[in-house]
């Protein structure tokens, strides 16, 4: 079956990267495709390079983008509210001259269309908010 | 159609979602996962809860490393405990999710 | 392939937070994409539609005039939950927009003839 992620919890707010995580390796070992991971309101948050816990703590963006890189996912982080909430390419930086930008090089960013393209091919669509 | 229903939030936040609505149909789950499973911890009122899915045909299911992780043991057969293998294979035993 | 029935639902009141905005970015995206979009505003949400909101042109946005020009992007399919405007003492006249108001089985049917489901 193909599913498609969207993950509206923040960083620090919710467990839902967490969550969301545990829930694509299950979904991957059990034979399934995941077109695309979508970060939508607070989850815009999960795409920050600059995140820095503690070393002993759980690196959600660390473990998104590792999982994401062995599975050649896509991660996608909403535009406009990555904009609103300083998540941003270089290349947006660069355009608003905010300097370098805060994506994680394994995110990608695109608008709200790419939500619904992916939730309309896929067979289920898994929210964690 | 069947639906999943996912709560993320603490009971004492979404249990409106209950009262107010009765929102799932026959043949619906319920799933309780992150602070959703402070649920198990509302004896009052999710009793009557749990007796009005069972009324309805409606699974309850927890989430069991998010029960683990907050120390919570539940004390009700009702609700099933979930492994995440198994929380996948409810998303596709069901048409579509609703996350709360 | 054929319109699908994709429902949004905002349960969250206006200006601490931007649920409202990004609700409404997501539903504006899926009438575009030629769906079947429903709008429906429960519980702390139906204070999205409330009259009279804005604080004099200084500070936050007053986004929600928006709500008043959804068919004009393709949605006309806007919902209140009966029992939501009630316990808050709100009724139709207190809102900027026509809405159709939803009983909870009415919401129940709503919630399960739709597609994709879109909480906010």
């Amino acid at each position: 079956m193909r599913f498609n992620l969207l993950i509206t919890g923040g960083l620090y707010n919710s467990q839902a990267g967490y969550s969301a995580l545990a829930f694509a390796k299950a979904t991957i070992a059990a034979g399934h495709q995941i077109s695309q991971v979508f970060f939508y309101q607070d989850g815009v948050t999960l795409g920050s390079r600059l995140s820095m816990p503690l070393d002993d703590e759980f690196e959600p963006v660390a473990a998104w983008a590792e999982f994401a890189a062995q599975n050649t996912l896509a991660l996608v982080i909403c535009v406009s509210a990555g904009e609103r909430r300083g998540i941003m390419s270089d290349a947006q930086a660069a355009e608003f001259a905010k300097g370098l930008g805060s994506l994680h090089a394994n995110f990608s960013v695109a608008g709200l269309g790419a939500l619904h393209n992916a939730s309309l091919e896929s067979d289920r669509t898994v929210t964690f908010k | 159609m069947s639906t999943l229903f996912t709560i993320h939030s603490s009971w004492y936040d979404t249990t409106w979602l209950f009262e107010q609505l009765g929102f799932a149909s026959e043949g619906d789950s319920i799933v309780l996962l992150q602070d959703g499973v402070l649920a198990l911890r509302s004896p009052i009122t999710l009793g009557s809860f749990l007796a009005k899915c069972s009324a309805h045909n409606i699974d309850v299911f927890a989430l069991a490393d998010d029960l683990n992780l907050r120390g919570i043991t539940s004390q009700y057969e009702e609700v099933g405990l979930l492994s995440i293998a198994g929380f996948v294979d409810l998303v596709v035993r069901h048409d579509k999710q609703v996350a709360w | 392939m054929s319109a699908r029935k994709l429902l949004y639902i905002v349960s969250r009141a206006p200006y601490s937070n931007a649920v409202g905005q990004e609700a409404l970015d997501a539903a504006l995206i899926g009438a575009s994409f030629e769906q079947d979009v429903s709008l429906l505003f429960l519980h702390d949400g139906v204070f999205q539609l409330v009259i009279n909101q804005g604080s004099d042109g200084s500070g936050l946005k007053e986004f929600t005039k928006a709500y008043r020009a959804l068919e004009d992007f393709g949605i006309d399919k806007v919902f209140c939950h009966d029992l939501s405007l009630a316990a808050r003492g709100l009724t139709n006249n207190d809102l900027m927009r026509d809405v159709t108001t939803l009983t909870g089985e009415q919401l129940k049917s709503l919630v399960a003839s739709s597609a994709r489901v879109f909480t906010f």
